[in-house]
């Protein structure tokens, strides 16, 4: 096999080569020094590209912002759609008195992205579990839950510093662009089985990609001083996520199944 | 709830991810900021121009590129980032860089970034930070799919040769915690 190009070491390094690709790419390394170096490269800076400007993905935008969304604007759109149709909550339609709270909620994020999204390579914070918004890697416990489990049935898992955690997909549903998504739970600790966080992801040309996430256990607000409590509950938050994404009703499991055969497509 | 409603919620769990991509643009989280807050006074003013059921994050997307671009062209300089040098000076000394803290190699990503050309930067920051496949890139930018391909192909390659030797593999993948 000759030299393989920069493009195909690249997909090599981020793991996104067919079985056979991934084969005849890993067998030609074993000669190329120079070639492993350059696979390494493109993984290390993509990790350290992640990490250089991963600060807005960890704290809550500035109020400033979330104002400004809120309410700069006057001009209204003439139509008016239906409103989606809710799942789970029965609660009718959020209203706008609790957009501001709901912010809140939505964008805390529970740190940087944990050993469940990224795999082994990647640190957990320090105190929890970490989901963040953005693409799933699709061999980390949390792609592998979101590809093959079927709602309902629990994935167990360990993440090293991380104890016995337990992945669990809610529901399955698609959203108003008619993408399959997927309302996930991570729950913790060996005994109590607390749920820790929970998380909407999307299929999006072929992968998962979180969507919305929200923390739900009682953490200390001390460990995250841009922490706003919003006195509403997380169901709530999830709600609003499920709202932004025009999310349909669930699918059945007949449905459901047929999907994670046909992996998605 | 109106669509105007509907665009304001979604709008808002937008926000990280378009934080994100204005700071990588700019290399600066309060620039970064003050361009994500003129984008959305600017969409927000302009709500008959955006056609519900369409990706908002795209028009959102454009929306920061092109401000960003015309801040550019006034200012006449990329980007307000740090010393362009500090890449050549690691790449000179093996043991300073073995001494490097990981808070160091994430500067010299963050220089290396700040040097690419702009369309290079945004197609790098929509792929491969955020995660948009090539063809939402490719619709977000206004471009072909290919040339977002091969735009995201030479951004990473200037990063991986940013990158330096296995000691920075050892240092710089969070191993330290900040």
């Amino acid at each position: 096999m000759t030299r393989p190009d920069d493009k195909i070491l690249m997909d090599y390094a981020d793991g996104v080569l067919s079985d056979g690709e991934r084969a005849a790419v890993a067998a030609y390394l074993l000669g190329d020094a120079e070639a492993r170096e350059l696979v390494e490269k493109y993984r290390t800076s993509l990790s350290l590209l992640d990490e250089a400007f991963a600060e807005p993905m960890r704290t809550a935008p500035p109020r400033t912002l979330v104002d400004t969304v809120l309410n700069a604007g006057t001009v209204a759109v003439a139509t008016a759609e239906p409103p989606a149709q809710r799942i789970g909550s029965g609660a009718g339609t959020t209203s706008s008195r609790f957009i501001l709270p709901l912010a809140a909620s939505i964008l805390l994020l529970a740190g940087a992205a944990g050993w469940f999204m990224l795999g082994p390579s990647a640190e957990l914070p320090a105190g929890g579990f970490g989901i963040a918004i953005g693409p799933v890697n699709p061999s980390s416990p949390l792609g592998r839950t979101l590809d093959t489990a079927p709602a309902g049935v629990p994935t167990d898992t360990t993440g090293p510093g991380a104890g016995p955690a337990r992945l669990e997909v809610v529901i399955t549903f698609r959203d108003r662009r008619a993408r399959p998504c997927r309302e996930f739970e991570l729950l913790t600790t060996a005994k109590e089985r607390q749920p820790v966080a929970a998380g909407i992801a999307c299929r999006s040309d072929g992968r998962w990609v979180i969507e919305g996430a929200v923390r739900l256990a009682e953490s200390p607000a001390s460990d995250r001083p841009d922490y706003v409590p919003s006195g509403l509950t997380e169901k709530d938050a999830l709600d609003g996520i499920l709202s932004a994404l025009g999310a349909q009703p669930a699918l059945s499991a007949a449905d459901e199944k047929t999907l994670i055969n046909r992996r998605w497509d | 709830m109106s669509t105007a409603d509907d665009v304001r919620q979604e709008m808002l769990t937008l926000l990280p991810r378009l934080r994100r991509f204005a700071y990588s643009l700019s290399g600066s989280l309060e620039e970064g900021d003050d361009l994500v807050q003129s984008a959305c006074e600017r969409a927000l003013s302009r709500l008959d121009q955006f056609t519900p059921g369409t990706r908002l994050d795209s028009w959102m997307y454009r929306i920061i590129q092109t401000i960003w671009l015309n801040q550019v062209r006034a200012r006449g300089r990329r980007s307000i980032l740090v010393d362009p040098n500090i890449v050549e000076e690691f790449a000179l000394d093996a043991r300073i860089y073995e001494r490097t803290e990981a808070k160091d190699s994430l500067r010299v990503i963050r220089a290396a970034v700040a040097k690419l050309p702009e369309e290079q930067r945004a197609a790098l920051a929509l792929v491969a930070l955020d995660g948009r496949s090539y063809k939402e890139a490719a619709d977000a930018l206004g471009v072909p799919i290919g040339t977002i391909m091969s735009r995201v192909a030479r951004a990473r390659r200037k990063l991986a040769d940013a990158v330096e030797g296995p000691t920075l593999t050892e240092i710089g993948l969070g191993k330290t915690t900040r």
